[in-house]
């Protein structure tokens, strides 16, 4: 009973937000619309891998947008090499964000508590000034795409309902299998680690061998995230990798609420749809968005998604 | 070449300086609190705003220095009061939402009182000149001055740590807390003044950094990370920590900037060098940083804790 109610959950949550977009671009008439649900997409895309380290391994990343930037440069590198096909960029991409991811680790999983968020933060810049550096590719400026990534025959990277169904199809699959891991005995596995090292050592796992894999998987994930917002922005700079942007991932996380479900996608969706609405009232959107952060923190539980659980009847759980 | 690197070095001390009333704040936060302040640098810059405010009021630069340092005091208290307070036995993360809450806040009330073109403050005429050092050195006569004021700041806030019964709390605090407010100390009211004080500092480095800096939104998060850099390779909560890894960090940032391109243009094409110098320059810090918790992950003076 309880499996099914959480299928239908899934499903309902997924399909509201791939249709959000298409919905609204039609309502409007505004096939640009599209292109503010796709950044939102991307994002939770993105806000999803780095809430499987950090609400259920328990490891608060504040490096996660050098993932972002990883796939991103990749994506755009190939692409002004004029190697297109999804079926080359997409394995070079993770293949990538997975070499960094394992760096990383290597390095910020023998720290923990503060000390792991800011040796995360102090890795994640050394990349970004690599890519301010780096004039090769842009430097400071960044780096036009000139060209999308091809799927098939028959699908057009430049026509607007195409890519949104682009973006939206790999946002799903990637948001599944984030659900699916965090489900599956290595997502216990990494909830272990976090819940009681110690114990979890005595039944015999490798403790740094799991938080390891969840955080390199979580680099894949996230550099998937960077090849759809190298398509998306057609632009790769040293700002998709800048601490700024790992800030917003982890505002996004929170905000949503952390180890829940489809909490980053909450988070995302708020996140992009409040910025974009608000900026077109006020340029001084922040001084309304900033409160509303606070707000969040002080009166609900468990970011938006503790607020979507109370809203549903016969689902607000204590504490 | 020699006059050179003093005038870096001092210029180094003097980032040191600077780096270190900001992270002592926050690393008394921390360490007392167990609170992470990201809008630490937000109050760094207000300071700066305040200062060019009442020196346009007042017309005298020091008079303004004191007083914005007063005014972010006051305000200290007042977040500390009306929110921060209500977040102590909250997670690391809901701290994390709120401060960043109040960056946007802070940054764009600024923009709409001041408007986002930076106010290059200047200098006061007194101290626009040069001063003789010795071995025929010259040296910014207001770097200097902000070197002397941010040592006795610094000396003074040592003492305050170390010889009265408000530091003796303090640190007790800061090594363990909840024995400290079993004791029968004013713990929320010690909180306050902590907050405050840090706030202070933030804001008397704003307001003299006014100078040297230009004054504009979002001038706090440069240095915010900066100043956690400082705090956690100094160890968390740790004063005597900060001053340390304050100067090394401002000497090492100060210097790699200055001198990294020409060392490197003795090993490889002036080409590569130009590139990587900059660069190189810009991650030293970090590299020290991601090095020194590689070895040493509680910091460099971390304190002896007791939960």
């Amino acid at each position: 009973m309880a499996g099914s109610y959480r299928m239908i959950e899934g499903v309902v949550v997924l399909a509201a937000m791939v249709a959000a977009g298409p919905v609204v671009a039609l309502l409007s008439g505004d096939v640009y619309q599209l292109a503010v649900f796709e950044r939102a997409l991307i994002y939770a895309v993105a806000a999803a891998s780095l809430n499987m380290i950090l609400g259920f391994g328990g490891m608060v990343s504040f490096g996660h947008a050098v993932y972002l930037g990883i796939g991103c440069y990749a994506t755009g590198i190939l692409a002004n090499a004029d190697i297109l096909p999804i079926w080359i960029q997409l394995p070079v991409v993770m293949a990538a964000s997975a070499l960094v991811a394992l760096f990383i680790g290597l390095i910020v999983l023998r720290t923990s508590g503060v000390y792991f968020i800011m040796i995360t933060l102090a890795l994640a810049q050394i990349f970004y000034y690599l890519a301010v550096s780096s004039s090769y590719f842009g430097g400071d400026d960044g780096m036009v795409i000139y060209e999308r990534t091809t799927l098939l025959w028959g699908y057009d990277p430049f026509d607007s309902w195409h890519f949104y169904f682009f973006v939206a199809g790999i946002t799903v699959l990637c948001l599944l299998l984030v659900n699916h891991l965090v489900r599956s005995d290595f997502g216990r596995r990494l909830v272990a680690c976090r819940e009681n090292p110690t114990r979890a050592t005595a039944l015999g796992f490798n403790v740094f061998a799991v938080r390891l894999v969840g955080f390199v998987l979580a680099g894949v994930i996230c550099g998937i995230a960077g090849f759809l917002l190298a398509n998306q922005a057609e632009f790769a700079t040293p700002g998709y990798a800048s601490w700024q942007r790992s800030g917003e991932l982890l505002v996004i996380v929170i905000l949503g609420g952390v180890g829940t479900r489809f909490g980053p996608v909450y988070g995302a969706f708020a996140f992009v749809l409040l910025e974009s609405v608000l900026a077109g009232y006020t340029t001084h959107w922040p001084i309304l968005f900033g409160p509303f952060l606070i707000c969040v923190v002080m009166f609900f539980h468990k970011g938006l998604a503790g607020l979507v659980d109370r809203l549903i009847p016969g689902r607000a759980r204590a504490g | 070449m020699a006059s050179l690197f003093a005038e870096q070095l001092l210029n180094g001390i003097q980032l040191g300086i600077l780096l270190f009333l900001i992270a002592a704040g926050l690393t008394l936060i921390f360490g007392v609190m167990d609170f992470i302040n990201l809008s630490h640098g937000s109050l760094f810059m207000l300071g700066a705003y305040f200062s060019v405010l009442f020196q346009a009021l007042t017309g005298s630069f020091f008079l303004s220095v004191g007083l914005a340092a007063i005014a972010v005091f006051g305000l200290g208290m007042l977040l500390e009061v009306l929110l921060v307070r209500n977040l102590y036995a909250r997670s690391h993360l809901d701290h994390v939402l709120v401060t960043y809450g109040l960056i946007l806040i802070a940054n764009e009330s600024v923009i709409l009182i001041w408007g986002s073109v930076p106010i290059f403050s200047g200098v006061p005429e007194a101290l626009a000149g040069q001063i003789p050092l010795p071995f025929g050195i010259d040296y910014p006569a207001y770097r200097m001055l902000v070197i002397a004021v941010g040592g006795l700041v610094g000396l003074g806030l040592f003492l305050l740590i170390q010889k009265t019964r408000v530091g003796m709390l303090v640190r007790a605090g800061a090594t363990n807390r909840v024995m400290v407010s079993i004791l029968g100390v004013n713990i929320s009211l010690l909180y306050a003044l902590v907050f405050a004080l840090g706030a202070l500092l933030a804001g008397l480095a704003g307001a003299m950094a006014g100078p040297i800096l230009s004054v504009q939104p979002g001038m706090g998060e440069a240095v915010l990370i900066l100043s956690f850099v400082v705090v956690v390779i100094g160890g968390l909560g740790s004063i005597r920590g900060a001053l340390l890894a304050a100067m090394i960090v401002g000497l090492i940032d100060t210097m790699g900037r200055a001198f990294l391109r020409d060392i490197l243009s003795a090993f490889f094409s002036p080409q590569v060098a130009g590139e990587a110098g900059p660069a190189l320059a810009s991650m030293l810090v970090y590299i020290l940083m991601a090095l020194i918790l590689f070895f040493r992950p509680e910091g460099l003076l971390p304190l002896q804790r007791r939960h």
